[in-house]
């Protein structure tokens, strides 16, 4: 499952308290933004059954 | 700067000789560098003058006579620790030493200042806004690595032979490798972290940086409380050596995949030069080395985020902008996101046995790249544009989770910046890995860069 997309950073970021500027905003949701497309990489990420650290032969 | 020479006391010197040479090489080498934020001259003579009078008396002391500085996140008494930060100025100075520096001002070592870093140790540059970025002393336009650039800075200008650092992602090892030293992130909750102020609980590690590998084993045999394993190091070293291979009869892997799709050209050949010297082609495998580093990533910005939410609210122009919008972005990160990142964690936590199954020792390179230049925000690995900042903890990161002792070490056969490698043991086996580190360095293959003497 995929991180989800409805976040509003904005509305997130007052529902905690901080009262920033738009260009404020902007520069948490890029960062915001690139967390999220980290997430969407591992989000479907299950441990292996055999597939082990080491040498492979 | 490639005439790095690091002065250690000799013969009659007293200790305050040390000191004053200390001192004096500090003014002139680091206005270049802005590596120091905090010069403790007077403490640094006072301890001196105790050192100088007890000269003769009692069992001598393993790291007497040379200085070291430390991050500005470890605890000076009377000095106020700023973490890179403004805003930890105001908790006003330190009532104790935090207990690396108490360890190693015990055994002898003398601090002369505190070391610039990025914001509370989150970035690999350290472009500190407040304090100025630190400049690498071997080409002054690029960045030192971070967070710990100042300290690595600091060893590798030849001001002092001895650093402490912090390792949460890679915070070691990247400016040990851009600055061309040795760093030891030693195995994870060995070296106290009384005293420094934390980032990431789960993934910090506090660790010395040196400029050859006797500073470095001594250093950290005092961090790690080993002081009596001396004597069973050297004799390993000595046992390596006797040895007709270059690796010392170990069995030694390469971490490949991931690790060998990321390096540079330069780096690359540096790298394959070393391993051809080394002659070790035993790959190993980590899989989902890049779901580990995403799970560190995210985790980082997470804790990161909730450990300064207050002052985020209270007090957020006071931030360097380089950290405050990652860590208010970390804030975001969503339950589920934590969950699964630390699924991640738990499971790579486990996979060391296996990884050493057929291995004493495991190398890989410590950066994609040699230093990049500062202020440069992308740079191109494997065909793709990738943000610099982020990408020099490309291979530290998977590792750190995982809690095993590693040496960040310099290639002595680099070109014109240098590269550094990383050079991994098994949970606790740090004994083993600096007596193969000093091997390496007798074999000719690791050297400080630009070094023309050491201790």
């Amino acid at each position: 499952m995929t991180a989800n997309r409805d976040t509003d950073v904005q509305e997130a970021l007052r529902t905690r308290g901080f009262t920033l500027s738009a260009d404020e905003v902007k520069k948490v949701e890029i960062n915001y933004m690139r967390l999220r497309s980290i997430y969407d990489r591992i989000c479907d990420w299950e441990p292996p059954t055999e597939n082990k650290a080491g040498v492979k032969t | 700067m490639k005439d790095v020479k690091i002065v250690a006391p000799r013969g009659d010197r007293t200790m305050l000789d040390v000191v004053e040479n200390t001192l004096s090489r500090l003014e002139e080498r680091n206005p270049a560098i802005n590596a120091f934020t905090t010069v403790t001259a007077e403490r640094a003579r006072a301890q001196a003058q105790v050192l100088d009078k007890a000269r003769g008396e009692g069992p001598a002391l393993p790291l007497a006579g040379l200085t070291f500085a430390a991050k500005n996140l470890f605890d000076v008494q009377g000095e106020a620790t700023a973490a890179g930060s403004v805003i930890n100025l105001d908790l006003g100075p330190a009532t104790q030493d935090s207990e690396a520096v108490r360890l190693m001002s015990e055994a002898g070592a003398i601090l002369v200042g505190m070391t610039n870093m990025d914001e509370y140790a989150y970035g690999f540059t350290t472009e500190n806004t407040h304090y100025g970025a630190v400049r690498n002393p071997h080409d002054y336009s690029r960045t030192a690595g971070g967070s710990s650039g100042g300290s690595a800075a600091v060893v590798a200008a030849g001001i002092v032979p001895l650093a402490l650092g912090t390792d949460t992602n890679g915070s070691i090892r990247v400016p040990a490798a851009c600055c061309g030293i040795f760093g030891l992130k030693p195995t994870f909750g060995r070296v106290s972290l009384n005293g420094a102020f934390p980032f990431i609980d789960r993934l910090d590690h506090a660790g010395p940086f040196a400029a050859n590998s006797a500073d470095l084993t001594a250093a950290s045999l005092v961090l790690l409380g080993m002081t009596d394993e001396a004597a069973a190091i050297e004799a390993l070293r000595v046992q390596l050596a006797r040895s007709d291979r270059a690796d010392g009869g170990l069995r030694v892997g390469i971490l490949n995949g991931y690790f060998d799709r990321y390096m540079d050209d330069e780096v690359r050949s540096a790298f394959t030069s070393f391993t051809n010297a080394l002659g070790t082609t035993t790959p190993v495998t980590l899989p989902y080395a890049e779901e580990i580093r995403a799970a560190a990533f995210l985790l980082t910005a997470r804790e990161g985020g909730e450990r300064h939410e207050s002052a985020l609210l209270q007090r957020y122009n006071d931030f360097d902008p380089n950290s405050r919008d990652r860590l208010t972005a970390g804030l975001l990160v969503q339950e589920e996101w934590l969950d699964q990142a630390r699924r991640i964690l738990d499971w790579a936590r486990n996979q060391t046995e296996s990884l050493f199954a057929e291995c004493d020792i495991i190398i890989a390179p410590s950066t994609p790249c040699a230093a990049p230049l500062l202020g440069q925000d992308s740079m191109m690995l494997d065909g793709q544009e990738v943000p610099t900042r982020g990408s020099l903890g490309l291979f530290t990161q998977p590792l750190t989770p995982m809690g095993m002792p590693i040496v960040g070490a310099p290639l002595a056969d680099s070109g014109d910046l240098p590269v550094g490698i990383q050079i991994i043991a098994p949970h606790n086996g740090e004994a083993m890995l600096l007596a193969f580190v000093s091997h390496l360095e007798d074999r000719g293959l690791l050297k400080a860069f630009g070094a023309e003497a050491s201790v």
